[in-house]
């Protein structure tokens, strides 16, 4: 598993949205009134206006008590429906998840049996949301229920609201019953050997720079791996992997007067040497404003290649990656006779800032570093804690497929909103970083390679390869026109469909992390939040013009 | 328009189903098992008997995996898709050096196809050679070959009819592990395994009885021998004759091992020895059919005629040129005669001889090297004398030059004249370009010190 450490950014996350918004508002502004216009002549405008100026009124104006008392009828509603028996499926694939996952296999992990909990969670969710939200409100119009409550003092803004929180309620219900049951199951059923593997670590990475042979900064050698995810180092020579931590919390990591440093490099044999012994390197603890150089371990250590923390043989060996370094540490600078005695958290992290070189120390073997290779491990937190992080990501995902579902279930029927709510889970769930990446192609570089959709089609059916350019003529130019307007149209489309992704906190629990607040909680957070406004305007509007007497 | 009343059409139709029954009945009653009433699982209707008979039911291919069959079944035909996804991500997770996910996305790709063998082979090799590459410390690497072997084991469980995967196992446990650059090591942790789980004792999922790597080998191999003489099975591996060869060519390459680790006793002697008769009197019996007819590759002239007396469709030449032909592809003759040569006392003791002498000499004991390694060439060369096939047979040819550099070097250091008719010089006369790599080798080796 490896993660990207990019912090989130909340200002750019709100400036876009605001953007998106307005761009969105500004276009069905426009449609509407070129619509009242095409209806109603010149009074149209007018009657938009009137109609926006009551729609800000009526969701200005939400009275919390209706719209509780809607959210209470929706839940009673769901109950008396019976949509609480997925829990019978739920409770069904826990019975037999044994089949699937428990072996008579020494080396099981518990990696397996957590992101199994997880994902059913996820996927048990995921259709009660989507049905609840999506034939509600058509039912109520079909039954003219919702005919008979309209004409009660209720506003339909509350009325989309109240359902919101309804379905919201009983979801929250379900998977807080589900992340329990799930939890106790894990706990139960993960082998006794792999119990250890159920912990929180809590990672602090740093930024990476390299140093090539000759003590220059440069970049990481490639040794011939297709994947280009690792930089090497050359052993016995000045190259270096620095990374630099900064604005570390100094007091909270002395508190055990310790500092661990876990990592996972991977190493490379130019020749074969004595391969009972693995390649080794050496950490060099540096304060460059102090001309502080203190190697640590004082001998270079062996690596311990892929000996993840989530594998049994790692932990059983006594081969776990993580080099403690104490507070007090004694060495002898170069060129001196004398040892000196350092405080690792006073002397080198003085501004909360540590600098660590990473060097190999076997002449021409190879160490391979990148930026999330090494990391600080502060304290571990409970397992408990990034279950239940995960869970509350499960339970923003399904607030988010309410959002949508309901908001659809205002201006289309029940089949119809199911559907469209569906595609834009799938899509946000599986193509979006195919479409982000396209996207960014496109903007970068004002094309795509393979062309857009048109132009792939073409050279499928034809079998002609991307570097192939196309033939001259009209039909080309006629492919590339259109494929161009439909990426210019999907680059302004793309934040209306939401990234589903940053629901999925199960590699970084399975793996046995911590959910990341930066990196993970807040992107899903935000993304619920960002659709949640949007989505009660539009399904005001929508609900406000639909002839509710239609059945 | 039907006339018949309601009761009677009723009447009408619960005849009809009654006499449906018989030939559902006799068609599709189910088989039952040998637990069930100790009777043949052959009983049962008529279509269950010829699922018996044609290997066509899932119990007949070997256990069923309860997660397997509701996987298939949920999937509701789209296993195939399932599949394909799951090889794209074990693909990508291989890219990306992501063992533990490449692990647990096999498993699942054996749930969905526990009896499409290719997917046990594959997956197997990819786990012993392509994964246990990728790792840097001697011990990950066994690990991830013991993985990849365990895979294949477990492959065998579903299948038990599988001739190949046996050998897949057989090569796994035996060629893999003897023969890689760790093959020491391999060797080591095969009866010691360094997991410390096993208290410094053997595996025992994969090997129960602590014995060596190639002996288990052997066990696979005479079992996939077995399982491909079913008339059921097919093996698609290798031509037939080699493939039948492997237990005895395991047998011979346990010999051959322990001797170069340093083992010259009784042990050694009867490890050839049963390599010698697994590949005369086993191997060399077994008929094959060839374009000739059929042949043993041990066949004595008195045995060829007769089997060709026996062949109406074939003459004795044919037997005679297509026996030649089996014979060199197999190199049946060579193995014969060094197995029987290697079982000798005689050579079991030139080879202890040179091995000792080679020991000595890098222990700078340098008197002693000398005269073990004369003793050594001149005891080959008795042997040499006897069988001149042993000129031919490289392995025997690179430890004779290395033991005669060796000995050369002492004399020139004792500044005495090496003979004309040295021992074991017609070798060294032979294969002038071996010498003389071997030559640079071993002077840069003295030269460092080493």
């Amino acid at each position: 598993m490896f993660f990207d450490p990019e912090p989130f950014n909340v200002v750019l996350a709100v400036i876009q949205w605001l953007l998106t918004l307005l761009v969105a508002g500004g276009i069905a502004v426009a449609v509407a009134v070129v619509l009242s216009l095409s209806v109603n002549g010149l009074s149209g405008p007018g009657k938009v206006w009137r109609a926006l100026i009551r729609g800000v009124r009526d969701i200005v104006n939400m009275s919390a008590g209706r719209v509780l008392a809607i959210a209470g009828l929706t839940w009673k509603e769901s109950f008396r429906r019976q949509d609480v028996l997925v829990g019978v499926v739920f409770v069904l694939l826990f019975m037999f998840a044994g089949w699937f996952l428990s072996s008579t296999d020494l080396d099981t992990p518990a990696k397996p049996y957590i992101s199994f909990v997880l994902t059913a969670i996820r996927w048990l969710i995921l259709p009660v949301a989507l049905l609840l939200s999506c034939w509600g409100l058509p039912a109520d119009i079909k039954a003219r229920a919702l005919h008979t409550v309209v004409t009660k003092p209720v506003h339909r803004s509350e009325v989309v609201l109240g359902r919101m929180l309804g379905y919201a309620g009983i979801m929250t219900l379900g998977v807080v019953i589900m992340g329990l049951v799930g939890y106790i199951w894990i706990t139960r059923q993960v082998p006794e050997s792999a119990q250890k593997q159920l912990i929180c670590r809590v990672p602090t990475y740093g930024s990476l720079y390299f140093l090539d042979r000759t003590g220059t900064r440069g970049e990481g050698l490639n040794v011939g791996d297709v994947w280009n995810f690792r930089g090497f180092i050359e052993g016995n020579t000045k190259a270096a992997a620095i990374y630099n931590f900064l604005n570390l919390d100094v007091d909270q990591l002395a508190k055990d007067n310790q500092l661990q440093l876990e990592y996972r490099f991977e190493l490379f044999r130019s020749y074969k040497g004595d391969i009972e012994k693995a390649v080794q390197a050496q950490f060099v603890l540096v304060n460059e404003q102090a001309d502080l150089r203190v190697p640590y371990p004082p001998v270079p250590f062996e690596v311990r290649e892929f000996a993840d923390i989530q594998t049994r043989s790692a932990e059983d060996d006594g081969r776990l990656p993580v080099i403690t370094i104490p507070r007090e540490l004694t060495y002898t600078p170069e060129g001196e006779l004398s040892s000196k005695t350092v405080d690792l958290f006073d002397d080198l992290m003085a501004e909360g800032n540590l600098t660590v070189h990473v060097r190999c120390a076997d002449p021409q073997q190879y160490l391979g570093a990148a930026r999330t290779d090494l990391f600080i491990r502060m304290p571990d937190k409970s397992f408990r804690l990034g279950f239940a992080k995960a869970i509350f990501g499960t339970w923003m995902m399904a607030i988010l497929v309410i959002v949508l579902g309901t908001t659809a279930s205002t201006f289309v029927k029940g089949p119809v909103a199911t559907l469209l709510t569906f595609a834009m889970v799938l899509t946000g769930m599986t193509l979006r970083p195919f479409m982000s990446e396209v996207l960014d192609e496109y903007r970068n570089a004002g094309t795509v390679q393979g062309g857009g959709m048109l132009e792939s089609a073409y050279r499928i059916v034809t079998q002609m390869n991307v570097q192939i350019d196309m033939p001259e003529g009209v039909l080309t130019d006629a492919i590339k026109f259109i494929d161009t307007q439909m990426l210019e149209g999907l680059l302004l489309l793309q934040n209306v469909i939401p990234d589903f992704t940053h629901f999925d906190m199960t590699p970084y629990v399975a793996n046995g992390f911590d959910v990341p607040w930066n990196n993970s909680m807040m992107p899903g957070i935000a993304t619920t939040l960002a659709f949640i406004l949007p989505s009660l305007i539009l399904g005001y509007f929508c609900l406000q013009w639909r002839e509710l007497e239609a059945k | 328009m039907n006339q018949m009343s309601s009761r009677n059409r009723k009447l009408v139709y619960m005849f009809l189903i009654l006499g449906l029954l018989v030939p559902i009945g006799a068609l599709g009653m189910p088989a039952r098992t040998r637990s069930q009433a100790g009777q043949p699982a052959q009983s049962g209707g008529m279509i269950a008997q010829m699922r018996h008979q044609y290997r066509l039911g899932e119990t007949t291919l070997g256990d069923v995996d309860p997660a397997s069959a509701t996987m298939n079944l949920v999937l509701l035909g789209m296993r195939g898709i399932a599949g394909s996804v799951l090889w794209v991500q074990a693909d990508e997770q291989k890219r990306m050096k992501n063992w533990s996910e490449l692990e647990q996305t096999t498993e699942s790709i054996i749930k969905l196809q526990p009896r499409f063998l290719p997917v046990w082979r594959y997956q197997g090799w990819n786990l012993a050679f392509n994964v246990s590459a990728e790792c840097d410390a001697v011990a990950d690497r066994f690990f991830w070959v013991k993985r990849g072997g365990k895979f294949v084991m477990r492959g065998i469980e579903q299948n038990e009819d599988a001739s190949e995967l046996y050998h897949e196992v057989g090569t796994l446990f035996g060629k893999k592990m003897g023969r890689s650059d760790e093959h020491v090591q391999f060797r080591r942790f095969f009866r010691n395994d360094p997991d410390p789980r096993w208290n410094g004792r053997a595996d025992e999922e994969i090997n129960p009885d602590g014995i060596d790597n190639y002996l288990v080998a052997k066990q696979y191999y005479t079992e996939a021998n077995e399982k491909e003489l079913l008339p059921w099975i097919e093996q698609h591996i290798m031509e037939r004759s080699l493939f039948r060869s492997y237990p005895a060519r395991s047998q011979m390459d346990y010999a051959s091992a322990i001797e170069n680790e340093g083992q010259f006793d009784d042990g050694t002697v009867n490890a050839w020895r049963t390599g010698h008769n697994d590949w005369v009197n086993g191997y060399g019996r077994e008929i094959f059919r060839t374009p000739g007819g059929d042949i043993t590759l041990g066949a004595t002239p008195e045995e060829l005629e007769q089997l060709a007396a026996n062949d109406p469709d074939h003459s004795i030449d044919d037997k005679r040129f297509w026996l030649d032909r089996y014979q060199k592809m197999t190199n049946y003759t060579f193995w014969a005669a060094r197995s029987e040569i290697e079982a000798m006392p005689e050579m079991v003791e030139a080879r202890r001889k040179l091995k000792v002498g080679k020991d000595l000499f890098n222990k700078q004991d340098i008197t002693q090297a000398k005269a073990m390694l004369e003793e050594g060439l001149k005891e080959f060369e008795t042997i040499f004398d006897k069988y001149p096939m042993l000129l031919d047979e490289l392995e025997i040819v690179e430890d004779v030059i290395k033991a005669q550099l060796m000995w050369q070097y002492v004399m020139r250091l004792y500044r005495e004249e090496i003979p004309e008719n040295f021992p074991m010089s017609e070798v060294w006369n032979r294969n002038p370009h071996l010498v003389n790599r071997f030559n640079e080798q071993f002077l840069s080796k003295v030269n460092s010190g080493l």
